[in-house]
């Protein structure tokens, strides 16, 4: 086996093995790009993102530091009888705790609020553009569990894929005397735009 | 390159400046999220143009990627062993996370 028998091997398995994250990311960039275009279709709807679903009387201490707004976070997620393993907790204002609990396809958020010892239960409206943006966007590590964190280990993945196919689509492009000319005037031509943006930009 | 913030205090009339600390990770996460049509200044434009020429460029790479695979046909069993593996996986996380 050569090398480059190798290389142009592992190009293509590696890209079909991860095509649907490459497809993802490249379709969800669309709503993040035009996300004006997209709010603007919605709003044409006039139909309100969040539902209230419920409010419940919650006296609970506000820790200060992030472990315990997470364990918080957690607590009145179970108050609120919200069942996920994905969620984040922030303190919206000094008198506010925010709990985003999602899942690639709902999204609901938990508002407490520390001074009138209420929680508010709120389900947003499924909108595909959010979908896409909120898979392209997610992370997992912060997460406990083993399923949310093994989503982020195939993201590095795709993310070291993505270095591979550079390399390996390179190599192969080298490979190809008959191709080089042309592929000169495309690498210094993108080159020299990102260089010009970088520096304008 | 080195993004600054104004603070303007109307009570005291005051103006702060401040420049950013160059840090490689930050430099690096505005470069991804850069959009440029809401601005209005045409170098922002373009570079929003030249981001949607890269969202479509890879929707082309997997499109003529597939094509090129389906034509060296010693590697459609591992191809689409791989890519099978990928979609299964891939709609694992779709219907459980």
């Amino acid at each position: 086996m050569t090398y480059s028998y190798l290389n142009r091997r592992v190009h293509l398995y590696l890209g079909l093995a991860l095509l649907p994250w490459f497809f993802m990311y490249g379709i969800s960039s669309v709503p993040f790009a035009h996300s004006q275009f997209f709010d603007q279709r919605d709003a044409a709807k006039g139909l309100p993102l969040w539902t209230v679903r419920a409010e419940h009387s919650v006296d609970v201490p506000v820790p200060g530091n992030a472990a315990g707004l997470r364990a918080l976070g957690a607590a009145l997620l179970k108050h609120a009888g919200v069942d996920t393993a994905n969620f984040g907790a922030y303190r919206q204002s000094p008198t506010q705790i925010n709990v985003y609990a999602y899942s690639f396809w709902k999204s609901t958020q938990l508002k407490y609020f520390t001074d009138q010892k209420k929680l508010t239960v709120e389900d947003r409206r499924f909108r595909w553009d959010h979908f896409l943006t909120g898979m392209h966007a997610r992370g997992g590590f912060e997460q406990e569990g083993l399923l949310q964190r093994s989503w982020s280990v195939v993201v590095d993945l795709v993310c070291v894929a993505m270095i591979v196919w550079i390399g390996s689509g390179l190599y192969m492009w080298w490979e190809l005397p008959g191709q080089r000319r042309w592929g000169w005037a495309a690498i210094l031509a993108g080159s020299i735009s990102f260089l010009f943006f970088t520096l304008r930009l | 390159m080195t993004p600054r913030r104004l603070t303007y205090s109307p009570a005291d009339r005051t103006l702060v400046v401040e420049r950013m600390q160059s840090r490689p990770n930050a430099f690096l996460e505005r470069f991804h999220r850069r959009r440029g049509y809401a601005t209005g200044y045409t170098l922002d434009t373009v570079w929003a143009v030249s981001v949607d020429a890269f969202i479509v460029a890879m929707v082309v790479w997997v499109l003529s990627g597939l094509w090129m695979w389906w034509e060296m046909k010693v590697t459609r069993p591992l191809g689409l062993a791989a890519l099978l593996g990928g979609a299964g996986v891939f709609a694992m996380y779709l219907l459980t996370l």
